[in-house]
């Protein structure tokens, strides 16, 4: 088990993982609470801490955790803790005693120990492969039931702390670049649509969070009374919907505004790079134009995995951990500079966006 | 699906809802047709209604039902304490939270009363099995009498009411091969024709034959 935050940022940062048009991520996550103690919220600092201990035992155990990462989550910085959220790997709730984290080798599985409940699981997938994130969580979930005892009933399925998690205790979800429903204004009809059938959007860091960049996490809303395998079921099909709807919506902006939206574009990548000084909000707002650019083939393969690390690298606590693994200073006049100085380093391998159509 | 969303004024079932994204931030408003009408919803751009609900809110108005039980909840002293971890029913109203396993049985009808609104069926469906490891789908036992077909119904009715889909779908397939046979009755008992259909699901999903509840 390691716990060297140094070293987990060094093997995190400018690791490009493999990118898809649209969809660019899924996970998993399976909520459980051992039996025969209380959930998180009535359990004391000792309880607290004795089910995290029986968790990651039981954890550490398994090839999936193989040279792991763990981290107690209260006793990180703020930067650190930041990074963590940043990065999905815990929630912005994850505090008190026995609160922690473990942390896969390859970062495609997390474990959060004391959450809103005693143990979250969560397993990550590129682009909107459902089946590879859900086997692999599966397995797990599998593996530790073996030795752990989960708080089960029949009626009510995985007991949870809170009941709009009880039941399967899943929750699938996806993450969506959706700039053409935004820019047709068609955003509010979709979240209405998928409503309708059981699904919710929110923002990339869960409830209440920000919308930026045109980016929406799908995810399924119901826990009981819908089987896991119906989850699944249902999380693709709607997901290949919107996918398809979207990149229609795409084609008919470039075929009606084909002159507006390369400049746009052109201007995007002129900003990002050579600005001197860049915003997260900004530079989200404007990588957002460059992926969508990159699936329409305006830029060289390999571009959209260069925006997919920007889009992640470009929060706050990322500037201020990869400053601190420099040893520079940051604060918050610094970070826009940084952030600036980042975006020029990574775009200068990157060459302008090319529009054959559009310059005759 | 078995869900309604309640009006965020007073409570009734919502029949109007409202979706904005506005400022980077999604909001969702559930109104029922009086309050919605109240608030001249054609008329005013959505962001402004939200700002009014808010006022009305906020000034102690309608206030949405489950706020009004909240309230009326802390003039008292709790019903229901659970006596493994001391949640009571009272702080369950306030944040929706259970403290432990016990939890779901002392306050069953707590949970009952809430789930309509956030969850699509009252039972669990997936395929895991007391331990929590999924298992094979298992066949259910076999009847080991061969009930009449007013029974089969009747059971029928039992199951659905009781939200067991895997064992109505079951009874149902019996009842409809028990029809086929040339002894059966030509016409449909008004219990059967009145079911509540059952969600489309595979067939695959077990029914649970589970020694007893799991230990809280």
């Amino acid at each position: 088990m390691r716990t060297s935050f140094e070293e987990f940022l060094v093997e995190t940062l400018g690791a490009p993982a493999e990118s898809f048009p649209c969809a660019l991520g899924v996970r998993v996550r399976l909520a459980r609470n051992l039996a025969g103690m209380p959930f998180p919220c009535r359990a004391d600092a000792a309880v607290r801490s004795a089910a995290a201990e029986k968790i990651a035992a039981a954890a550490e155990r398994l090839p999936a955790f193989g040279d792991a990462f763990r981290f107690d989550v209260p006793l990180l910085s703020a930067p650190r803790r930041n990074f963590l959220v940043e990065r999905h790997f815990i929630s912005p709730d994850l505090d008190g005693a026995g609160s922690g984290v473990l942390i896969s080798r390859f970062r495609d599985a997390a474990l959060m120990f004391n959450e809103e409940d005693h143990l979250r699981l969560q397993v990550f997938a590129g682009g909107n492969d459902f089946g590879a994130a859900w086997a692999k969580a599966r397995e797990i979930d599998r593996a530790l039931a073996e030795t752990l005892d989960f708080a089960f009933s029949e009626k009510y399925g995985f007991l949870t702390s809170c009941p709009t998690n009880a039941g399967t205790g899943l929750r699938i979800s996806v993450m969506l670049h959706l700039p053409g429903f935004v820019m047709e204004g068609q955003m509010e009809k979709i979240l209405r649509a998928l409503d309708a059938v059981g699904l919710t959007a929110r923002g990339c860091f869960g409830e209440d969070s920000e919308t930026r960049g045109c980016i929406f996490q799908i995810s399924n809303e119901h826990t009981l009374g819908i089987s896991e395998a119906e989850t699944l079921a249902l999380m693709r099909r709607w997901t290949d919907d919107i996918v398809e709807q979207e990149l229609a919506a795409r084609r008919r902006i470039f075929a009606r505004e084909r002159g507006r939206f390369a400049d746009r574009i052109a201007r995007a990548y002129g900003t990002l790079r050579f600005a001197v000084a860049l915003s997260s909000d900004e530079a989200t707002e404007l990588l957002s134009l460059l992926r969508a650019a990159c699936d329409a083939n305006l830029f060289p393969a390999g571009t959209r995995e260069r925006v997919d690390e920007l889009l992640l690298e470009t929060g706050s606590a990322h500037i201020a951990c990869r400053a601190s693994l420099r040893g520079e200073f940051c604060d918050a006049e610094r970070e826009n500079l940084l952030r600036g100085r980042m975006f020029r380093e990574t775009l200068s391998a990157v060459r302008p966006p090319r529009f054959p159509d559009f310059l005759k | 699906m078995g869900e309604q969303y309640k009006c965020d004024v007073c409570g009734a079932p919502a029949t109007v809802h409202l979706t904005q994204i506005a400022d980077g931030k999604i909001r969702k408003v559930h109104l029922c047709e009086k309050c919605a009408a109240k608030g001249k919803i054609a008329e005013l751009p959505i962001l402004k209604f939200t700002e009014m609900l808010a006022e009305t809110l906020a000034s102690g108005g309608n206030k949405p039902a489950r706020e009004q039980a909240a309230d009326e909840a802390f003039a008292r002293a709790p019903e229901k304490v659970c006596p493994d971890c001391g949640m009571t029913d009272l702080a369950f109203a306030r944040s929706h939270r259970l403290g432990c396993p016990r939890c779901y049985d002392v306050f069953a009808e707590d949970v009952a009363a809430l789930l309509p609104g956030v969850q699509r069926g009252g039972r669990y469906r997936g395929d895991a099995g007391k331990t929590g490891v999924s298992a094979p789908a298992k066949k259910r036992k076999p009847a080991a009498e061969k009930l009449s077909l007013a029974a089969l119904r009747e059971r029928l009715k039992t199951a659905v009411s009781q939200e067991d889909y895997a064992l109505a779908a079951q009874l149902r397939d019996e009842i409809r091969a028990a029809e086929k046979k040339p002894s059966a009755r030509a016409k449909k008992s008004p219990a059967a024709s009145a079911e509540k259909k059952p969600p489309r699901r595979s067939r695959a999903v077990s029914s649970k034959k589970s020694s007893g509840e799991a230990k809280p």
